[in-house]
């Protein structure tokens, strides 16, 4: 018998003890942000049990239960605030923008020239083991391949901003946008031209299965490659 | 005993005893600290995960902590602020 099937009681178990007992304590909770960490925990406990089941198909359910996790606490914290707001019933209705206490206001002016250490390996390699890890991430299609295309996107953005080669701070939105824009596209081939195209013609179904892995790894891999296009 | 079923019962140890001590630990008044508690549980859940091989599941976990973590502190910022 193998791991997966001998541990599943006690996965579910654990998970169980875990929710049970982080349920008790939101019971016995008062404070708005205190309940907003147990729920976290009770996340915990709902993909322990997701995860015993140990096939693909609780990684299927894992990986939209993380998105959905993340989404709930960001809109049950949104609510917080502005119940919190309307308690004080405060006059100015300064709209603020998402994360604006982790952004820059000013950049800080520096006199004196500081000498970074300096990583030969961003100077010389960037550009080669970024292709590298693109056209690997290329050929293995999917979602792996979409994350290391990434890492590789990630690389490079993050090595040319650190050379301060970078792309400049007025086209950054632009390209931003440009990028999502470009994962929205391969979204709709992967979904409508892929997966419509296996139940159409079921007989070219090589053909539609290589446009629905490219289109989810270019998918991937841009997305998650926007990540090192933030200045740090 | 095979490595993945010590892993496994490692991951349940952190746990049900993280949660323990995110519910009833030292500290726990401030939020700050019960945050950084509830690491404990997080990777009782990473390392189970690690045992049942869900690469993708692990990857997304460890990214959509730390951007839980961000969420976190600001609400908190926030909160203080009005509070004050």
């Amino acid at each position: 018998m193998d791991v997966v099937q001998h541990m599943f009681n006690y996965s579910v178990f654990a998970g169980f003890v875990v929710g049970i007992l982080s349920l008790i304590a939101i019971g016995y909770q008062r404070s708005d942000i205190h309940l907003l960490i147990l729920s976290d925990v009770v996340e915990c406990a709902m993909l322990v049990i997701i995860a015993a089941l140990g096939t693909d198909l609780a990684e299927a359910l894992i990986l939209p239960g993380l998105v959905v996790g993340l989404a709930e606490f960001l809109a049950v914290s949104e609510i917080l605030i502005q119940r919190c707001k309307l308690r004080k019933k405060e006059k100015n209705k300064r709209v603020s923008k998402l994360f604006e206490e982790f952004l820059v206001v000013e950049e800080p002016k520096v006199e004196v020239d500081i000498e970074h250490p300096k990583m030969e390996i961003l100077y010389s390699a960037s550009r080669f083991i970024s292709l590298i890890l693109v056209i690997y991430g290329a050929f293995l299609t999917g979602f792996t391949g979409g994350a290391v295309m990434s890492v590789g996107l990630l690389f490079y953005l993050l090595s040319q901003g650190i050379v301060s080669r970078g792309i400049s701070s007025e086209d950054i939105k632009d390209f931003w946008e440009a990028v999502a824009g470009f994962s929205g596209i391969m979204w709709a081939l992967w979904i409508i031209l892929g997966f419509i195209g296996f139940y159409l013609f079921p007989d070219h179904y090589v053909t539609f299965l290589l446009i629905a892995g490219g289109a989810l790894a270019l998918k991937v891999g841009s997305k998650l490659g926007l990540i090192g296009d933030l200045k740090f | 005993m095979d490595i993945v079923v010590s892993t496994l019962y490692l991951g349940y140890f952190l746990l049900i005893f993280g949660t323990l001590g995110v519910i009833l630990g030292p500290g726990t008044r401030d939020p700050f600290v019960r945050f950084l508690n509830v690491e404990v549980p997080t990777l009782g859940v990473m390392l189970i995960f690690l045992a049942y091989n869900h690469t993708l599941a692990l990857m997304t976990y460890i990214a959509i902590n730390s951007l839980i973590a961000l969420v976190f502190i600001r609400a908190v910022i926030r909160k203080e602020e009005l509070e004050a």
